[in-house]
């Protein structure tokens, strides 16, 4: 059996849920690429690369979960927001309902001796 | 477009367009641009060089960023030079029919597939590593049957050094390529032209994850080196058994060799200066390549063979044969073929150690970079 190392168990558990950080920080508003990546790579145990983010984003967009659309910056060039559609919205509820009790199987297997 | 101004941020740009070649436009450029808006953004925060450095450094490896994209499905450009890739090795069927060697049509069909190929092969888009070998299987069967048929018609021709033996009584010696390097070299032939196209066919036709191809190609000349290696030391060595399609042709071989070599340096020197290699590994790279050559030249040595004894006509044939035999056994030094000073006189060392160098040593530092590099 081969040894998972750190990053590769941090890379594995990061896979299955980065996407639905993604929509759960647009929730709160649209955010334009920059502005989202820098609240995403803030959040510390996530461990995300800023640059990997952008195909995420693209990838998001093309299954319908977000759309974009430009608006007028005061520091320089338009911007391209990212906002939640309704399937976006959809999709996250969906996954709110599966994490918490999700999480609550990890947290009892994990903890349950204790 | 601040960024670019910054040396970290246009270091890492240039390095993201390099690998980010195999992304189907639009989708690189609005990749691109959203980067850029990134590291506009970036600068705009007016930090200073190593707080920059220190951002781009947290996007990202950009062989990461486009690997996140997915990979790009094959194109049907690709596609087609991969199943032409594949289909090539039954040009070796015109090898067979009617005769060995094959006619001119044979041999123009053979040549026509094969520049066909290329020419797919060179419209498929693919990283420098593929198009490399795409390029190298399509120029392989017609190569490696010329140099079958060049082989044929070299080892038509012997050499030959007769010794006194007695009165009226000489024992000869023939000079030949080596047995082993002709049968490794002969079967190095055949491997190039079936296994190489077909290698490269299935390459092509396979999505590929971007990123530096330097280690690729450098593999692949390290990969490739045993087999060209013992090729050009059995043509080398049948271009000086005497014939004169073999005197014609031992300068432009020599010269190819030479070409042979310095590419092979080159995929030494791409893969010395590139960054996460160990010692031992760049010492074994640096060895493959420079000894490489040595270990040709080394193969490319004549073998002394005993021949017959042969005796003047008119005179009674030898009666002491075992004696000839025995005395036959142990070549002496004045018969064997002549080669360059520094070349062992023993064949079994010459021949050691020209397949430890052209053979062990490549295939080796080879073994290394694809464990440590990739």
């Amino acid at each position: 059996m081969s040894v998972t190392t750190d990053a590769q168990l941090l890379a594995q558990l990061r896979r299955g849920v980065i996407e639905h950080c993604v929509l759960a920080l647009l929730d709160r508003g649209p955010r334009y690429g920059f502005d989202l990546v820098r609240a995403l790579a803030a959040v510390e145990g996530l461990g995300t690369s800023e640059g990997t983010i952008y195909p995420l984003l693209s990838r998001l967009r093309k299954d319908g979960l977000l759309e974009t659309s430009w608006q007028p910056s005061d520091q320089g060039p338009p911007r391209r927001y990212y906002e939640l559609t309704a399937q976006g919205r959809t999709a996250l509820d969906v996954f709110h309902r599966h994490w918490r009790s999700f999480r609550a199987a990890v947290d009892e297997v994990l903890e349950g001796d204790k | 477009m601040n960024a670019v101004k910054h040396s970290a941020a246009a270091e890492w740009l240039a390095r993201f367009d390099r690998v980010a070649s195999v992304l189907p436009q639009p989708r690189r450029g609005e990749l691109r641009q959203e980067l850029v808006e990134h590291l506009d953004a970036l600068t705009a925060e007016g930090t200073s060089e190593e707080e920059l450095a220190a951002a781009v450094a947290r996007l990202g490896d950009p062989a990461d960023i486009v690997a996140a994209e997915g990979l790009p499905p094959v194109s049907p450009a690709r596609a087609r030079a991969g199943l032409g890739l594949l289909l090539l090795p039954l040009t070796g069927l015109l090898y067979l029919t009617p005769a060995l060697p094959p006619g001119l049509p044979s041999m123009a069909l053979i040549v026509l597939a094969s520049l066909v190929v290329l020419v797919l092969v060179l419209r498929a888009q693919a990283t420098a590593g593929t198009l490399a070998l795409g390029v190298l299987g399509a120029l392989a069967p017609p190569l490696a049957g010329l140099g079958g048929i060049l082989d044929k018609v070299f080892q038509a021709g012997h050499l030959w050094t007769n010794e006194p033996a007695g009165p009226g009584r000489e024992l000869q010696y023939v000079w030949e390529s080596d047995s082993w390097v002709a049968v490794l070299g002969q079967l190095a032939m055949l491997l190039l032209g079936l296994g190489l196209p077909a290698l490269a066919g299935l390459r092509l036709r396979r999505p590929e994850t971007p990123g530096d191809t330097r280690p690729a190609l450098g593999t692949l000349a390290l990969l490739l080196t045993p087999a060209v290696g013992l090729a050009t030391a059995l043509l080398l060595s049948g271009s000086r058994l005497g014939t004169s399609v073999g005197t014609m042709l031992e300068v432009p071989l020599l010269v190819t060799a030479l070409v042979c070599a310095a590419v092979l340096l080159a995929a030494g020197g791409l893969l010395l200066i590139r960054p996460g290699l160990v010692l031992l590994t760049k010492v074994l790279i640096a060895a493959a390549v420079l000894a490489a050559p040595v270990g040709v030249v080394l193969l490319a040595q004549h073998e002394t063979r005993f021949a017959g004894v042969v005796w003047d006509a008119g005179t009674e044939p030898p009666r002491n044969a075992a004696a000839d035999m025995t005395r036959a056994e142990a070549v002496p030094g004045s018969v064997l073929a002549p080669a360059p000073a520094w070349v062992p006189a023993d064949q079994g060392t010459r021949r050691g150690l020209g397949l430890l160098f052209v053979v062990a040593l490549p295939l080796a530092a080879a073994w290394r970079v694809g464990g440590r590099v990739r």
